[in-house]
């Protein structure tokens, strides 16, 4: 049974966000991840968070959903919060212990990191969960194409990548069908000391591994079968539309600057 | 009417030092429009064969040729445009991340223009009945469904011939069922050649000439009629017994005496309903 | 003990409370007996796989008990100490030659008994034992899995299994792959273990010729429920039903139907080839008794 991973999940629907033409998608994401740097203050953060909260509502995905997307990085979100508190110094001391100690700007600064965290992780979260591996593959290499003249291989990378993705429920069925099979003979995964756990592992690993090769050469036979011989000469099934839902986007990020920089100090 | 493949005396090793032969001096013709299985145990060279037609192995000797052209290095694309392939494992061969994707992709390969492209990939899917299909991801698909869109892909190209290698050994009989009904039905209307390798009766009794490979040599050619007489020595051949060859054999061990030739199922229904009355 | 397994009011949801909840078995009331041959039939998707995780609690279910032996599992049953469990009731899964890791044929069919605690001369004996049992000499003992065929591959997967000592041995479709002859010799190979060792076993399968040639119980499943239970007698008479639901019908059967077309009057429907055989001779001797 496929389905475990709730992060970075696809998950269908026909909002706008999904509509979005996906090279529109990926790269609004790192611009927006861009100038989440530029914020320096309350105001600057909580316009991020209003725009934030537009789009997610927009997407029409559950509200739990997301917040289930987050808890995996609870405690990475924590410890970087706390180091941050704890290491910077500045302002006014509420607290001093040894070399730590707890300061205005310190606690300014671990307040603004945790929003940073929060607003990458939501967005790269609405990405993932409205846009399809596929297609994510597709904006990928068509925006790689114009490295194609410096001869980097984006034919042969967006093909590795679209075969990874399209492998990677075969082989999560594939790990949960070998780990039954050994746990069925009597292996504990996830019990034990660090040595255990580290022995338990080979018997997935190894037979992983044979099948992966196995299926890997399978599946290059089937492919010189059908004709494939490289990049060259090849023509393309897929192809992306621009509209002007996606000029909308771009402008919309364009307004969301200038307010970004009139509200920053 | 010319053969639309020949073997001429073919030889191969996998290791050129290779005491064993993987295949040793077979020759054969396949016409137009025949269904041809290829039978044999296990290591018997079936697959190495299947793959000699279109250039996944070239052989040490000899000569294979489809459509008059010779297959060598020279030629080898043209002719995997008209020789299509459909392997064993339904995962291990879908490329595409959704069925459309996989259907298109023998078509991305020899560079079809793209509006000339959707339009054998929906005529593809529709022949094979998955259009419904079209956008889904190879995990949501049964083995059976799988091996359809496979067999889509191939005649997205309109090949000439379709071999089908152990294609329906990893499914269920509903889906082993939809397989070969779709290829039954595929050969009527577009007089493909297909040639299947099985270990599977029914799909073997579809064909119109068997032939039975052991140790790398083609051993025997003949009708299934021809072919089936054999009776238990099929085992050995990687066939099951047909249905009436099991009842004879039990039927004798009981005493009574059945005729030698082979019998279809209906003509054992036929036998036993007149011996019933003659005694 | 008794190794009876019971499923009472069974039920499993994946992922609950996820859009991607998905209720694969429900409402599941059975019992495999011990010393039984028990077939489970159903289509692929029918919730056999996931039924076949509940024999030795691989999984548990999220609603009702499963009774393996004096043990219960329930949603709340914790994980640990299950191993006992899993030692009396030892799975084949589909394709099991996967699972095959050691270097040597030897260390992998001991890793299921050495997980369980067997040592020194008792695993050694035990590995012979099981190699034996599935047809492997000796001589296998310090070659590599890997290099051996599909076929034999699977024998040793199976061997791993066996090396446990199950007293249920569940099969999912054990012989899907195979060539006919691997196919009769492998199903011979259960029938005996059954007959000889007692061994109590669970065919998953899709061959009813199979099932009316082994089986002394049979379960047909759909869509997660059971939808008919009984002796292969009673589930193989109403062939009408079986091939509505598109399960299929034992060859013997459907010719005997064809015959019963043409005329043949039997005394009761026959399953398997054997049987059919000595129906069409009782009646062939009667005939020839009245001329």
């Amino acid at each position: 049974m496929m389905d475990k991973m709730i992060f970075g999940r696809y998950i269908p629907g026909d909002s706008v966000i999904h509509k979005l033409d996906p090279r529109v998608k990926l790269l609004a994401s790192f611009y927006f991840i861009g100038i989440i740097f530029l914020c320096n203050n309350w105001q600057s953060y909580t316009l991020m968070f209003l725009f934030t909260l537009l789009a997610l509502s927009l997407s029409k995905i559950k509200p739990s959903f997301i917040i289930n997307g987050l808890k995996p990085l609870f405690w990475l979100i924590l410890f970087t919060v706390v180091l941050q508190i704890l290491f910077t110094r500045g302002g006014e001391v509420y607290f001093k212990w040894g070399i730590l100690s707890v300061t205005e700007l310190g606690l300014m600064n671990g307040i603004f990191i945790f929003c940073r965290f929060v607003l990458i992780i939501l967005i790269s979260t609405l990405l993932t969960l409205t846009t399809p591996p596929l297609s994510l593959s597709d904006a990928i290499e068509y925006l790689l194409r114009p490295l194609e003249v410096v001869k980097f291989p984006a034919h042969e990378v967006s093909l590795m990548l679209s075969i990874a993705l399209r492998f990677v429920p075969t082989l999560m069925d594939e790990t949960e069908k070998i780990m039954n099979a050994q746990r069925a003979r009597g292996v504990d995964f996830g019990e034990g000391n660090i040595m255990d756990k580290m022995k338990s592992i080979v018997p997935l690993l190894i037979p992983l591994f044979v099948s992966s090769f196995n299926r890997a050469e399978d599946l290059a036979t089937a492919m010189e079968a059908r004709g494939y011989k490289g990049g060259e000469g090849r023509t393309k099934y897929r192809v992306l539309k621009w509209q002007s839902r996606d000029t909308l986007t771009a402008l919309v990020f364009v307004v969301l600057t200038v307010i970004l920089v009139y509200v920053r100090n | 009417m010319k053969p639309i493949i020949t073997l001429e005396d073919i030889s191969f090793k996998y290791q050129e030092d290779a005491e064993k032969y993987a295949l040793k001096n077979i020759s054969g013709s396949i016409y137009p429009g025949e269904w041809i299985a290829i039978i044999g145990h296990n290591g018997s060279g079936k697959s190495t064969l299947a793959k000699m037609i279109n250039g996944l192995l070239l052989p040490q000797t000899g000569q294979v040729s489809v459509n008059q052209l010779p297959v060598n290095e020279e030629n080898i694309w043209k002719v995997r445009q008209s020789v299509g392939m459909v392997f064993q494992n339904p995962d291990n061969q879908f490329v595409g991340s959704t069925v459309e994707d996989d259907v298109a992709f023998g078509l991305e390969n020899s560079g079809v223009p793209r509006e000339e492209m959707v339009i054998r990939v929906n005529d593809a899917l529709t022949k094979v009945r998955m259009s419904d299909f079209k956008e889904k991801e190879p995990a949501r698909l049964s083995g059976g469904q799988k091996q359809r869109v496979a067999i889509a892909g191939v005649i997205a190209i309109s090949p000439d011939v379709i071999i089908l290698d152990e294609a329906t050994s990893m499914l269920d009989p509903k889906g082993r069922f939809e397989v070969i009904d779709t290829i039954k039905q595929l050969k009527e209307e577009r007089n493909l050649t297909v040639i299947s390798i099985t270990h599977d009766i029914d799909e073997a009794a579809n064909a119109n000439r068997l032939f039975v490979m052991k140790q790398g040599e083609l051993i025997h050619v003949g009708t299934p009629e021809e072919i089936f007489s054999y009776g238990e020595q099929l085992v050995e051949m990687g066939l099951d017994l047909p249905f009436p060859e099991k009842l004879k054999i039990e039927l004798n061990q009981l005493g009574i005496e059945t005729p030698n030739h082979y019998l279809t199922e209906e003509g054992m229904v036929e036998w036993l309903w007149t011996s019933s009355l003659n005694k | 003990m008794v190794m009876d397994i019971q499923f009472e009011q069974v039920g499993y949801t994946y992922q609950p409370d996820t859009p991607f909840a998905f209720c694969a078995l429900k409402d599941i009331n059975l019992t495999i007996k011990e010393g039984s041959y028990t077939a489970i039939v159903g289509h692929t998707g029918s919730g056999k796989s996931t039924l076949l995780q509940h024999l030795n609690a691989l999984i548990k279910p999220t609603a009702g008990v499963v009774k393996i032996g004096d043990r219960l599992i329930t949603t709340d049953t914790p994980n640990k100490n299950l191993k006992e469990v899993r030692k009396e009731v030892g799975i084949v899964f589909q394709f099991p030659e996967a699972q095959l890791f050691e270097e040597t044929i030897e260390k992998d069919v001991a890793f299921g008994p050495k997980n369980f605690g067997v040592e020194g001369e008792e695993l050694k004996k035990v590995v012979r034992d099981s190699l034996q049992m599935v047809g492997l000499d000796d001589s296998y003992l310090e070659r590599s899995p890997f290099e051996l065929s599909g076929g034999q591959m699977r024998r040793v997967a199976i061997a791993g299994v066996l090396a446990m000592k199950p007293s249920v041995l569940v099969l999912d479709e054990p012989t899907a792959g195979l060539d006919p002859r691997g196919r009769k010799e492998m199903m011979g190979m259960f029938y005996d273990l059954h007959k000889e060792q007692g061994i109590t076993i669970v065919l998953v399968t899709h061959l009813m010729d199979d099932v009316a040639n082994f089986a002394d119980y049979v379960i047909v499943l759909e869509k997660g429920q059971v939808i008919k239970q009984g002796l292969p007698k009673q589930v193989f008479t109403d062939t009408q039903w079986l091939t509505t639901q598109q399960l299929g019908v034992p060859a013997a059967t459907t010719f005997a139907q064809q015959l019963m077309a043409r005329g043949f009057q039997f005394d009761t429907i026959p399953l398997t080839t054997k049987e059919l055989a000595q129906e069409i001779a009782k009646i062939l001797r009667k005939s020839g008794e009245q001329v």
